[in-house]
């Protein structure tokens, strides 16, 4: 597995493990997540990025991975950064589907804290939404071969075949760990979890008592790269204040 | 694929500082050129899909020595990427990165004991790589293009609204598209969202905005100037294309003027149909991870390697 460490400047105040996006999410977002990264350091936290199996630089195949095998990495992941982090609090940062792995492999509280930029309200509308824009794509683009529904898709996963989504090839058991997860909120602790949602639309887990809601530049620098470093000041801010109290709480209850 | 290895490699000159991955080649220890990939635009070095990464697991398992490097600016590489996509492909097109490139080939001829390298990418390291090809004959040898792009920097396709678009905005943005060049390539190419809606005859459309006898005036000139001297030095050349896009059309008309049809070419061309720009769709990342495997196989000086899987002719 590839992680790639960001060094704070000065005392270690804590580490921030950051989950990607998978798909062409995580190519948008990459420029992004390498600035909040570089921000974070700067103000005093290791930051952790990394790459569960099958995407980006960590080997495996994409087909052979599911949601317990992405949050069987990030609770490896974590483990490891406790393990040199000197006591210092090891929070786990997930942005959009990597927010959702984020979630599921905290469920059980593993960490620090979870925050959790824009996930998808759970883990069937993720890969519906996925669906949805290769659909668009394909039709716009003239691409992708004999037409066909998103219920074809998930039809085809069902009976154990795969599907080519943005060049990864969707296995079976992709759809079924997903599908299992349900409501995203669910998963979430309000006295130790931070949802941030981007923009003003409603989400499944607006509703949740841990969420927040910032102005990011439309479109979402996860969906399009357009600017490729757009304004994210108040999203930056926001993170930043709810890591540096989960820091402040981890320090007053004793347990540096 | 099994048993991959990829190791983290960092590469400093001067105030740049890049960050890349090598894959150890399977096999024997054969001295043979290594196949070097760049960032296809501002993505990271994994590329579209993991297009790059994938690619250079199986050319691994070949027993070719894969590399595949964040260049300045880039990724993990050091540096701040300019605020607007726009401005990033100005630089790309103008070859901003061509002198980078140049001494990373260096470096890792030097380290890895290599020969000579292959440059390859997706879109702007087409760009990069053929005119590092055509800058560095003594130690490039082998170019692979992926949907290259021989035109200058293309403007904005959505012009700049600030929020919902109103009926006044609307007007000049309606305007700017009706009589957009780039709008009506994108939209004969099925590269916008209104290609399928309009009937057109296309081709002649085509004909008009590309004419066959002259370079067209959003050419780059320079590019395409290193284009014609890396194929009249008859480097080895692959080029894969999404077939009837924007690029593909492009580079036809380029070459339908500038290289003339008696020219001996050292140029294995590949047209994927079905699939778009990126070759995220339509199965085109492993149809080209096969032509790319086949093609570095039949380019082996030992012919010692072997293409992995079922390629297609």
């Amino acid at each position: 597995m590839y992680t790639s460490i960001h060094r704070a400047t000065g005392t270690r105040r804590g580490v921030v493990v950051v989950v990607p996006p998978f798909g062409l999410e995580r190519t948008h977002s990459y420029p992004t997540l390498v600035r909040w990264s570089r921000y974070l350091a700067s103000a005093g936290f290791d930051v952790v990025r990394m790459d569960v199996r099958g995407m980006g630089e960590s080997t495996g195949e994409f087909a052979d991975q599911d949601l317990d095998t992405w949050a069987d990495d990030v609770r490896a992941v974590v483990a490891d950064a406790a393990a040199w982090a000197g006591g210092v609090p090891v929070m786990i940062h997930g942005v959009r589907s990597g927010g959702l792995i984020a979630a599921y492999a905290c469920r059980d509280r593993t960490g620090g804290g979870v925050l959790l930029w824009d996930p998808p309200s759970s883990g069937e509308a993720m890969l519906q939404e996925m669906l949805r824009r290769k659909l668009a794509a394909d039709y716009v683009e003239h691409t992708g071969g004999t037409r066909r529904t998103r219920v074809d898709y998930v039809r085809e996963l069902q009976s154990g075949g795969t599907v080519d989504v943005e060049g990864y090839s969707w296995p079976e058991r992709l759809w079924r760990t997903a599908g299992a997860v349900g409501d995203v909120a669910t998963l979430l602790d309000a006295r130790r979890d931070k949802v941030v949602r981007c923009g003003t639309g409603q989400t499944a887990v607006g509703s949740s008592p841990a969420a927040v809601a910032v102005r990011v530049p439309r479109p979402p620098f996860w969906a399009e790269s357009a600017q490729l470093r757009p304004d994210l000041s108040e999203l930056f801010s926001v993170s930043l204040a709810w890591i540096e109290a989960r820091a402040a709480a981890h320090s007053g209850s004793g347990r540096e | 694929m099994t048993d991959t290895q990829r190791v983290a490699l960092e590469f400093v000159a001067g105030d740049d500082r890049m960050v890349g991955t090598y894959h150890p080649p399977a096999g024997d220890d054969a001295r043979r050129p290594g196949v070097l990939f760049t960032n296809a635009g501002y993505v990271p070095r994994d590329g579209h899909g993991g297009l790059a990464a994938r690619m250079s697991d199986q050319l691994a398992a070949q027993g070719v020595p894969c590399f595949r490097f964040d260049l300045p600016t880039i990724g993990e590489a050091s540096g701040q990427l300019p605020e607007h996509t726009s401005i990033f492909f100005e630089q790309v097109t103008s070859g901003v990165f061509v002198e980078p490139v140049m001494r990373l080939i260096d470096a890792l001829c030097d380290t890895f004991d290599l020969p000579s390298l292959i440059v390859a990418g997706l879109c702007g390291a087409a760009v990069t790589s053929l005119f590092a090809a055509d800058r560095m004959p003594e130690r490039v040898s082998g170019l692979i293009m992926f949907e290259p792009e021989l035109y200058v920097t293309t403007p904005s396709a959505e012009p700049a609204t600030d929020g919902q678009p109103t009926r006044r905005r609307m007007r000049p943005a309606l305007r700017a598209r009706l009589f957009s060049y780039w709008g009506w390539l994108r939209l004969l190419t099925f590269e916008n969202r209104f290609g399928r809606l309009v009937r057109l005859p296309r081709q002649r459309l085509l004909n008009v905005l590309l004419p066959r006898d002259r370079l067209p005036a959003v050419t780059n000139v320079p590019l395409v100037e290193a284009w014609v001297r890396v194929t009249d030095r008859r480097l080895p050349v692959l080029v894969v294309t999404a077939a009837g896009k924007l690029r593909e059309v492009f580079y036809d008309r380029v070459n339908d003027v500038v290289l003339p049809a008696t020219k001996q070419l050292s140029v294995e061309h590949h047209r994927l149909a079905g699939t778009n720009h990126t070759l995220t769709t339509g199965g085109a990342i492993g149809t080209a991870t096969q032509i790319v495997s086949r093609w570095i196989a039949g380019r082996s000086a030992r012919g010692t390697l072997r293409a992995v899987g079922d390629v297609p002719d």
